[in-house]
């Protein structure tokens, strides 16, 4: 139960952290964020990760949480990547699509 | 090293990887499925049934050695665990034997009685050949080891340095532009999971510090016997007085034990002198149940039933090893660590086969002639193949001999262990003939099927397949072939890529006839 709040904490910071890149602001808003919305986003994101590092710290002792934090944290991490390329794939796609009308 | 730091390390970087890159793969693949050790072992025995509770499990393995081996100097005894195992019982006869008309190990079911379980090495093979190899003797086999977890460390490192933007393209991923998308991969799979590479390589070194690094050891200690006599102290040798005595019961100690050790659960039980007056037990905790790799150990007397003595407790030096093995081996990670344990292992043969690969995409679009690479272009590029398609379908086919050699075949097991190299020989034998793009797609095609045939061969051939399990609720046999057929369909996808890519590559080729007008 609490790793999966842990879980769901570190993929939300990540995807805070990724919002917080210009690059992916440009592929997913469309458009840059105002400085303060990204230094937000930026606090929000190390937040939600410290939050999820604590839950686990909680659980398992510093020595095991740290350990589980570590590879929660790469597999996250690497669901935001994942997401990232299924929604490039999705917007080539309609770009095509709307080129080909 | 001509220009700056950065160039520096950056050829670092390069060369340290791509020497020692195709064994870093197979040692990084192998040592990811060794996450899984227990579990595949039960896999490949379908005859082993689940095993009783320690406590329980302890007696019968009594009463099986006082029936087999009554006289033998010691019996050692592994207990089922969480994971599922059964129980391992193993004797050293007594000096005086006879030479014994059968294996000195045995393994025992819930009931206590003697599997008659298919000769395999299991997933222990897997765990000894990450840093054994095989075929080699053991001393040179981690010697190679070592070097090649000494570059790894060296790549990480440099890899570090040579990476311009690690937190600007932390997130990035473009496919299908070439160069950039190897190079995107490559950085992905390097920088999300550093924590863990920084980690296993050194932890891993550090298993082997003492062969690697003897001269301390020399230094200090008037032999090497005597330093291992202190570090890992066995508790006071002690010889049989020459009279039989009742054993006491294991109930008791396991009691104390679990009192001691704060409910952890006993691993091991060891019997020195069994059936004799001067008989030992020691009781070694459970390396499941913490993260230092060497269990503390409780010695009583094997006739009262007395305690004697706790093994000293070592050394702070001597136990922050036990804790760096046990982070490398993961012995103690329950099942969602372990699944990250095996995720991140996953990620690091990623890691190295995107690196592979980058060295033969950037150096394929400066050759002179494409259509003509020079010997050591073509030996990385075939190599590669070898290694990275090659190796996964010879593991697949170790599974796949599990299930297909006759059960009463001599050296049965060696025999499934020859199965993986041959078969991993044929697709680099294979490779060397076919251009390289069709080597790519036919041997990528080989390592999927191989694996999609392992729940299809398992199904024909007993009656465990992946239906009757998932009714069963049996986790072990379920996760077993669902990660095998995601390994199929991860290879099976990769395959179709290198295919649907193929014709782009022949186009940009110049025909004989073009190249000769030119």
């Amino acid at each position: 139960m609490s790793a999966t709040l842990a879980l769901l904490l570190a993929a939300a910071g990540f995807s805070a952290l990724c919002m917080t890149l210009p690059r992916h602001q440009n592929d997913v808003l469309r458009r840059r964020l105002p400085p303060a919305r990204t230094m937000g986003l930026r606090a929000a994101g190390f937040a939600l990760l410290a939050g999820s590092y604590l839950i686990l710290a909680w659980r398992d002792g510093f020595g095991r949480g740290t350990v589980t934090w570590a590879g929660l944290a790469t597999f996250t991490a690497a669901t935001v990547v994942a997401g990232l390329m299924v929604h490039a794939r999705r917007t080539t796609a309609s770009e095509r699509c709307s080129r080909r009308r | 090293m001509k220009g700056g730091f950065r160039q520096s390390m950056a050829w670092l970087h390069t060369w340290a990887g791509v020497v020692v890159g195709w064994a870093l793969f197979v040692i990084f693949a192998t040592g990811t499925a060794a996450y899984f050790q227990e579990e595949i072992t039960a896999w490949m025995q379908p005859e082993a049934t689940p095993a009783a509770s320690p406590a329980v499990a302890a007696e019968q393995a009594r009463a099986f050695l006082q029936r087999v081996a009554p006289d033998a100097q010691a019996w050692y005894v592994t207990l089922p665990g969480k994971r599922g195992a059964s129980t391992q019982v193993f004797w050293v006869p007594a000096a005086d034997a006879p030479p014994p008309d059968r294996p000195t190990t045995a393994m025992l079911d819930g009931a206590g009685r003697e599997i008659a379980a298919r000769a395999t090495e299991g997933g222990y093979f897997l765990y000894r050949f990450h840093f054994d190899l095989h075929y080699l003797p053991v001393i040179p086999a981690r010697y190679l080891v070592g070097v090649c977890a000494m570059a790894m460390l060296t790549a990480i490192l440099t890899g570090v340095v040579t990476h311009k933007k690690i937190f600007a393209d932390f997130f990035t991923f473009r496919l299908g532009k070439g160069q950039r998308s190897w190079l995107d991969a490559h950085n992905v799979a390097g920088v999300l999971a550093l924590p863990f590479y920084l980690m296993i390589t050194y932890t891993g070194l550090v298993t082997l510090a003492a062969q690697y690094m003897p001269f301390g050891i020399a230094a200090a200690y008037p032999s090497e016997a005597a330093f291992y006599e202190e570090a890992y102290p066995l508790g006071p040798t002690i010889a049989p007085a020459g009279r039989p005595a009742p054993a006491a019961p294991y109930a008791p100690m396991f009691d104390l034990a679990g009192r001691r050790w704060n409910g952890a659960a006993v691993g091991f039980v060891n019997t020195v002198n069994p059936g004799d007056a001067n008989a030992r037990v020691s009781l070694v905790r459970s390396s499941a149940e913490r993260m230092a790799s060497r269990g503390e150990a409780l010695v009583f007397d094997g006739a009262n039933g007395a305690l004697i003595a706790p093994v000293a407790n070592t050394g702070v030096a001597a136990q922050t090893e036990s804790v760096m093995i046990g982070l490398h081996a993961g012995r103690y990670a329950g099942p969602l660590l372990r699944w990250l344990y095996f995720l991140s292992g996953l990620a690091g043969a990623l890691m190295i086969a995107t690196g592979l690969v980058l060295w033969t995409v950037k150096r394929r679009a400066r050759l002179a002639d494409p259509a003509r690479p020079h010997v050591g272009f073509r030996l990385v590029e075939r190599t590669n193949i070898a290694a990275i398609a090659g190796y996964p379908t010879g593991l697949a086919c170790y599974f796949l001999a599990n299930r297909l050699l006759p059960l009463g075949m001599a050296d049965r097991a060696a025999w499934e262990i020859n199965c993986l190299f041959i078969a991993w020989g044929a697709v680099f034998a294979w490779t060397l003939g076919r251009p390289a793009r069709c080597a790519w797609v036919e041997s990528l095609g080989a390592a999927a099927t191989a694996f999609a045939l392992v729940p299809v061969v398992n199904a024909l051939t007993t009656p465990r397949n992946l239906a009757v399990s998932l009714w069963r609720g049996d986790w072990t046999y379920v996760g077993f072939e669902l990660t095998v057929l995601a390994l199929a369909a991860g290879f099976g996808w990769a395959a179709l890529r290198a295919a649907r890519r193929a014709p782009v590559a022949a186009a940009r080729r110049k025909t004989p006839a073009e190249r000769a007008a030119a």
